[in-house]
């Protein structure tokens, strides 16, 4: 390029690039408004249930961050993970500048203390029962910016809820979660809620841990009418092998069900209504 | 003094009863002699299999610590438990759908570790006490990090695997685990008589290795075919009930600080004592809380007091 010699040649370029200036400035706040009023907030899930959530909620373009376990719906399998759900890698989550995590007890007590020490704010997800899996619905929706949606989330998801009006009450059922050793769901949880829904009574109900071990004499002693593998490590055909059970109401009357998809039942998010569904199916057949 | 030593089978078959029957009356649903559904189906493979693992575990300690004249031996420091436990881990978590077929495939891996450590422990044509050891602790280690890596590769909730590495006789049997626990009882049978038969060469060893060759005693043989039989008996064991701790390292040290240290008798009563005490231990697991407990946490908690007052009162 040629230098500009002459001084009315440089008064021109000097008016031109004026005007560009002008021009792009303009632009650059034209463009930079509407997003310092709308900026969107970071959120990092740990917990495959509330990534769940956070999706049906439409806002997982908020969505940074999630765990290796988050993998429903599909495209959340595509956000960047943080690590697995017991062990969250902090360094990765704080590289994130995420303005929410959502974490939960008891499994991620350690990662949710160095988390508030960092003074970054944590939602500990702990859901007891169905209704405060609703609660906490409404919760996220406030904190993402979108109360309306989580109300007429919870809402619909209540309506649902309500419709599921089961045949029969109390059977009792057996939910093996482990085979080596025997575990199964104790009283006061969440799961125990979605069977009681369902139509179900947890024999082990009576039990105060969340995931008991149990002894295979017990489950004979408890009689349940209904047996549920939610894992796959046996099929039914080996359940009604095993020695001993062949007493059991639920082998005797060919009742056990190793078909239920487990993250259905074990998620508290809007899934559970599919859950509670297949469980009563299978129940009341 | 002596008459407890002479009868000293005795005593253990005794308490060895009384530990099988008391298995059989006490267990979380309770006892009546009008409903025996429950303990002949669900408590007597237990039992047996409580038998099987504890007197196994004891009598390859006993002999283990013999021949390696180490105290601090145990039926888990030649490595094999570490490698069962892999392979069950790895049959676990990455896809085998029955039992049986995780039985056998932490048994393979047990069989692959004893290979491992047999060769690892050959230096320059030679088997020696300390390669064995070295070797059988350093596959340990190996197999346990190759254990963790599995884990965190997989998605299994932590009590699962805890259970898995402690120990634990709750084993589900179906017609096919019964058979596979019935051909291994046939053979740990067989290899346990076998390796009593060594008896009077461990004696020998123990008392003096350069009198040994001139009486006719091939140490290097011996440790060969003993490593190798024991191996055998810890990976039946560990395959089918996981590496239950503790049994194997105290019930020796016990029967030696009572009866002495002729194997004659030590191994024997290791074998009886090991059996009654872990299926002590396991009632114990089985009833003190609603939930089932890791047997070695048991074993552990109930057994170092009894070895302390032992120690402090019969040495």
């Amino acid at each position: 390029m040629k230098f500009p010699t002459n001084p009315a040649q440089s008064l021109k370029l000097l008016f031109y690039s004026l005007l560009v200036s002008i021009l792009l400035l303009y632009l650059s706040f034209l463009n930079c408004e509407p997003k310092i009023a709308k900026v969107k907030k970071r959120a990092v899930s740990l917990v495959p249930s509330i990534t769940e959530i956070i999706f049906a909620l439409g806002k997982d373009d908020c969505l940074v961050g999630n765990t290796i376990y988050c993998d429903y719906p599909e495209e959340a399998k595509k956000i960047y993970k943080v690590g697995d759900f017991s062990n969250p890698n902090l360094e990765k989550i704080v590289g994130l500048k995420p303005d929410i995590v959502f974490a939960t007890m008891p499994e991620q007590k350690i990662i949710i203390e160095r988390l508030k020490e960092l003074k970054i704010p944590v939602f500990v997800s702990q859901p007891v029962s169905i209704d405060s899996m609703l609660k906490e619905i409404k919760a996220i929706g406030k904190i993402l910016g979108v109360p309306q949606k989580g109300e007429s989330l919870t809402m619909a998801l209540a309506t649902e809820l309500d419709q599921i009006k089961p045949k029969n009450l109390a059977i009792p059922v057996y939910l093996e979660i482990a085979q080596t050793p025997l575990i199964t769901v104790g009283g006061g949880s969440f799961i125990n809620d979605v069977l009681n829904r369902a139509g179900g009574r947890n024999i082990f109900g009576f039990l105060t841990q969340e995931y008991p071990v149990i002894d295979a004499e017990a489950v004979i002693k408890l009689n349940p009418k209904v047996i549920f593998i939610l894992h796959p490590l046996a099929k039914k055909e080996e359940v009604k092998k095993r020695i001993g059970w062949q007493k059991i109401t639920a082998v005797k009357e060919n009742r056990i069900y190793d078909d239920v998809n487990p993250d259905l039942i074990f998620r508290p998010g809007p899934r559970i209504v599919q859950g509670i569904k297949a469980l009563m199916a299978r129940i009341s057949e | 003094m002596q008459k407890t030593l002479r009868l000293g089978w005795l005593w253990l078959t005794l308490l060895l009863i009384i530990a099988i029957v008391s298995s059989f009356v006490f267990g979380p649903t309770g006892f009546k002699i009008t409903a025996l559904a429950i303990p002949l189906t669900i408590r007597l493979p237990r039992v047996l299999l409580g038998i099987f693992a504890g007197g196994v575990l004891s009598l390859v300690g006993a002999v283990l610590q013999g021949l390696l004249q180490n105290p601090l031996v145990d039926p888990y420091t030649l490595g094999v438990a570490s490698g069962a436990a892999f392979g069950t881990s790895i049959g676990l978590l990455f896809g085998t759908k029955t039992t049986s077929l995780v039985l056998i495939f932490s048994f393979l891996f047990a069989l692959l570790t004893i290979i491992l450590v047999y060769s690892v422990s050959r230096i320059k044509g030679r088997i020696t006490k300390t390669g064995l050891v070295l070797a059988g602790v350093i596959t340990s280690f190996l197999f346990s990090s190759l254990t963790m890596l599995a884990m965190v590769f997989s998605r299994k909730p932590l009590t699962q695997t805890i259970y898995l590495l402690m120990g634990h006789l709750g084993i589900i049997f179906t017609p096919a685990n019964l058979i596979l626990f019935i051909i291994a009882g046939i053979l740990a049978c067989a290899l346990s008589i076998y390796l009593f038969s060594y008896w009077r060469s461990l004696d020998i060893l123990a008392t003096n290795e350069e009198a040994a060759a001139s009486l006719g005693v091939d140490a290097r043989k011996i440790t060969q075919e003993i490593f190798i039989i024991s191996s055998l008996l810890v990976a039946l064991v560990v395959s089918l009930c996981g590496s239950i701790s503790f049994v194997g390292l105290i019930v020796p040290h016990i029967i030696r600080l009572v009866f002495g240290p002729n194997h004659r008798r030590l191994i024997p009563y290791s074998f009886l004592l090991g059996a009654g005490l872990l299926l002590l231990a396991d009632i114990i697991a089985r009833t003190i809380a609603p939930i089932e407990l890791p047997l070695s946490i048991i074993t552990a908690l109930f057994g170092v007091p009894f070895f302390i007052y032992l120690l402090k009162t019969r040495l």
